[in-house]
């Protein structure tokens, strides 16, 4: 599957915060699916490995990568917040940091800056991590 | 007791009992949870809270407890540099379901449900 890197400045998040970075190709036309990792970094890494909730936050980037895609060419790059889990499960309790991990992202409704997500978190060797709905709201 | 449950949380105060977890955690401004998240405005990733959840559930029901599912979880108000939270895990209910809330002195900054398992 090709991908290419998601642009440094396309959303907000830098540094350990940063999770999202490749977009995948994908013949499917309403899903956008990413490539990342939890930075061995992070704050939530203790000895190699986070919590899997923190996989939600590699989809809620993916979402809003999928969400500066749609906007505007030259639109400003403005935070999305993360407002709202719906019917998370996890099929893991930690993940590795540092190791590929890949977001599937489904926009399944939209209202001015509220946004709704159908997400699935996928490990290495394609393992479900987890799956749920998000709502995110973007900011000023 | 001070124990740290991601880099830059500080427990100022614990307590577990029949009715569930409670504490008061301090985000110390050099967190690293806001590095990045976002320059010039930091705010705590929603996902943070999530992370004490799992904490409470194992200061509840043990080493092996584990986060299962999330019914549902409201982020209602952003967690800044400094911010003291009053956290509250109910232990859980019949269907197994915990409900929890943080706050933010009078104000509710997170409130949802979560639904632990065990390892295995």
């Amino acid at each position: 599957m090709a991908e290419r890197d998601v642009p440094e400045g396309l959303i907000p998040h830098r540094g350990p915060a940063r999770l999202v970075q490749t977009v995948l190709d994908d013949p499917r036309t309403d899903v956008l699916v990413c490539g990342g990792r939890i930075p061995a970094d992070s704050a939530f890494a203790v000895g190699g490995r986070a919590p899997a909730v923190i996989a939600l936050e590699l989809a809620a980037q993916a979402a809003a990568v999928q969400q500066a895609l749609a906007a505007p060419v030259g639109a400003a790059v403005r935070p999305g917040y993360l407002v709202a889990v719906r019917a998370a499960a996890f099929r893991a309790d930690d993940v590795a940091a540092a190791v590929g991990l890949v977001a599937t992202v489904r926009r399944t409704g939209q209202a001015g800056p509220l946004a709704t997500y159908d997400v699935t978190v996928t490990g290495p060797e394609g393992e479900e991590i987890l799956t749920a709905t998000l709502s995110t709201h973007v900011g000023d | 007791m001070a124990t740290e449950i991601f880099d830059g949380l500080t427990v100022v105060q614990e307590a577990v009992d029949a009715a569930g977890w409670r504490a008061r955690l301090r985000v110390e401004t050099t967190s690293r949870a806001f590095a990045g998240h976002f320059e010039g405005q930091p705010i705590l990733p929603g996902v943070a809270h999530l992370v004490i959840v799992c904490h409470a559930l194992r200061a509840m029901g043990g080493a092996s407890a584990t986060l299962r599912a999330l019914p549902s979880v409201r982020f209602r108000q952003v967690v800044r540099p400094g911010d003291v939270l009053d956290v509250s895990v109910r232990s859980p209910d019949a269907d197994g379901r915990s409900r929890f809330d943080v706050r933010i002195g009078d104000t509710l900054a997170v409130t949802g449900v979560a639904h632990g398992g065990r390892d295995g």
